[in-house]
């Protein structure tokens, strides 16, 4: 979806960002947040928007989007088998880890 | 606090009188390690120091001496890495409680490349949870403290290693830049930061903010030591594919040959046309730039015309960035988890975690970025935000058709109170306003003190150089220096604040 009306391109009541919007953000980021904190950042970000505005007004026609600062190719080193870290010191960091297996709550079934 | 022995002036004196003979590793590390126990409590610089390991590696360093073996360039100078930089046997916290528990399997590459040189590692310097600050304040761990005035802060990201740097905690530091995170503390706290190119410096080992803006750069207290310890960490680095492949030139080189003939440009929106600039912090730039026309150089007008949308498009790329870097925090594999709960699933695992292990800064740069990368908003912000980048790029490009550097403020303001701004984040991050621009053109940036605002707190002049051309930088950092001189805070710390209310 092509967004230029600036107008559109946050929804914004009373300078704080829709409570829904803010809901279905923190679902994707996968972050629980308190009731208070949601509140929050609804103004907070509602705010951080409104200032950013600005730069819907500017005329980017043409203008290819810059992802990295710089254009070269990254280099690549030879496809070699190298050592790595012992599994079991990785896995020795994890909060819950059984059998070279990190555990999680059931996922399927 | 006792002033600085000449060793610990800087790194290129210790690690000549180390070399010469003059002091042992041992005796410089004790006393960087005495003033640690001494000062910490009250500036909370550093997060952990690790005594035992500190003074194994200089007896070694000094026995290496005894036997005649060759010395490399940082043998027995006692350095600190921030706490974003894995040191395999220290833990790694980013500033965060996700991380609990933490501790590396390997050091990153330029901790190795430290080691190699000979130098001796105090320890893990305290940040901005993730390096997500300007203040040092977002830390779980507690904000360090300004040496120049206690109720002030260091700024941020890379405040502990600038406030240890200050104060003597270590001759010389490394931190990490995003966005300013090692100039402005630098210049919050009197001392020198080098913000390296875009690819100089491998980042293997280094928690990812922004990767489009991270680099990894020395904190000092003079620019030929800047100069060192950039030449010991960059250059290439097979483990990081996104390290340019260009070897450094030799660095020191060419530092004592002066400015004459250097164009240097002065960026009307940093001076005349920036807003909220400090008058008094105006007039210590001006009187650099003075010393450089004095000096042989050329001042050049430039404008830089898309700066004021800077402040929007780099923390909608920073935190759209930071919202997929910090995906991996989930509790799974390393770091803090929730208390499991019945009935949770692995989504709740994920949100409660993270809800809980994030602090507040941290997670509201997670939503701001998540918010513009997602569907219906990303075209409006993210892309947008990248478009501009170009436009800000290309600023910088044409002012290097007039000038070799530029010049300005490091940072509007010095150093202001602790909680000054904790409850207003949008006011924190104007502060950066002078910054932000050279993380997105991925260009070299330096530091460098040019003396005391009325206050008593320093001022940082800002030079930005060509891509790939630190030489050039730290060559007219040094002139600078040379006439503006290195600032030693005051004796004792002083915890009363001299601004008038």
């Amino acid at each position: 979806m092509t967004q230029t009306d600036p107008r559109l391109a946050a929804p914004l009541e009373h300078g704080a960002l829709d409570a829904d919007v803010v809901r279905r953000t923190a679902q994707l980021a996968r972050l629980a947040l308190q009731p208070d904190e949601a509140h929050r950042y609804q103004a907070d970000l509602g705010r951080i928007l409104g200032y950013f505005q600005d730069l819907q007004d500017l005329d980017t026609t043409g203008v290819p989007p810059m992802v990295h600062p710089t254009d070269a190719a990254m280099p690549l080193r030879e496809d070699e088998v190298r050592p790595g870290v012992d599994p079991q010191t990785i896995l020795g960091q994890a909060p819950r880890a059984e059998t070279g297996l990190f555990l999680v709550p059931r996922v399927v079934g | 606090m006792t002033a600085l022995l000449p060793h610990e002036q800087s790194l290129t004196a210790c690690a000549q009188a180390i070399a010469a003979g003059e002091v042992t590793a041992e005796t410089v590390t004790r006393a960087a390690l005495d003033r640690i126990e001494a000062q910490n409590p009250l500036l909370n610089a550093y997060l952990h120091v690790d005594s035992a390991v500190a003074l194994q590696q200089a007896r070694a360093v000094d026995l290496a001496r005894v036997a005649g073996k060759e010395l490399g360039p940082l043998a027995g100078v006692p350095v600190s890495v921030k706490d974003l930089i894995a040191v395999q046997g220290m833990p790694l916290t980013a500033g965060s409680r996700i991380l609990q528990g933490y501790t590396p399997p390997r050091d990153a590459t330029v901790v190795e490349r430290l080691r190699t040189a000979g130098a001796v590692l105090l320890g893990k310097t305290n940040l901005d949870e993730f390096a997500m600050g300007s203040s040092n304040e977002s830390s779980a761990f507690g904000p360090a403290r300004n040496p120049w005035n206690t109720q002030r802060v260091p700024g941020g990201s890379s405040g502990g290693a600038a406030a240890a740097v200050a104060a003597g905690l270590g001759v010389a530091a490394l931190g990490t830049d995003t966005g300013g995170s090692i100039r402005q503390p630098a210049a919050l706290c009197g001392i020198v930061g080098l913000k390296p190119s875009y690819g100089r410096v491998s980042r293997l080992g280094v928690v990812a903010y922004a990767s489009s803006l991270d680099q990894v750069g020395p904190m000092t207290r003079t620019v030929r030591d800047a100069a060192r310890l950039l030449q010991v960490i960059g250059g290439p680095d097979p483990g990081d594919a996104t390290c340019d492949l260009r070897a450094l030139p030799d660095l020191e080189a060419n530092l004592d040959q002066g400015v004459a003939g250097l164009r240097v440009g002065v960026p009307h929106e940093f001076l005349d046309g920036a807003e909220g600039l400090d008058p008094a912090v105006r007039s210590r730039v001006d009187a650099a730039l003075q010393a450089l026309q004095g000096r042989g150089a050329t001042l050049v007008p430039v404008a830089l015309p898309h700066t004021r949308h800077t402040l929007a498009t780099y923390y909608l790329i920073a935190t759209a960035e930071a919202s997929a870097n910090l995906a991996r925090y989930d509790g799974v594999r390393f770091g803090r988890r929730t208390e499991a709960r019945p009935g949770d699933g692995i989504d709740d695992l994920y949100a409660r975690t993270r809800g809980e292990g994030f602090g507040t800064e941290v997670k509201r740069r997670i939503l701001l970025g998540t918010f513009a990368l997602s569907a219906g908003y990303r075209d409006a912000w993210y892309e947008k935000a990248c478009r501009v980048r170009r436009l800000i790029h290309d600023d910088f490009e044409r002012a290097w058709q007039t000038c070799d550097v530029l010049a300005g403020p490091t940072s509007p303001v010095v150093a202001w109170k602790l909680g000054e701004f904790v409850q207003d984040p949008l006011a924190m991050y104007l502060m950066d306003v002078f910054t932000l621009g050279v993380n997105l053109a991925g260009l070299p940036a330096l530091s460098v003190p040019v003396g005391l605002h009325p206050d008593g707190l320093p001022v940082g002049l800002q030079l930005i150089g060509r891509p790939f051309d630190e030489a050039t930088l730290l060559r007219a950092g040094a002139t600078v220096e040379a006439d503006a001189g290195t600032l030693e805070p005051p004796e004792t710390p002083d915890a009363s604040d001299r601004r008038p209310a």
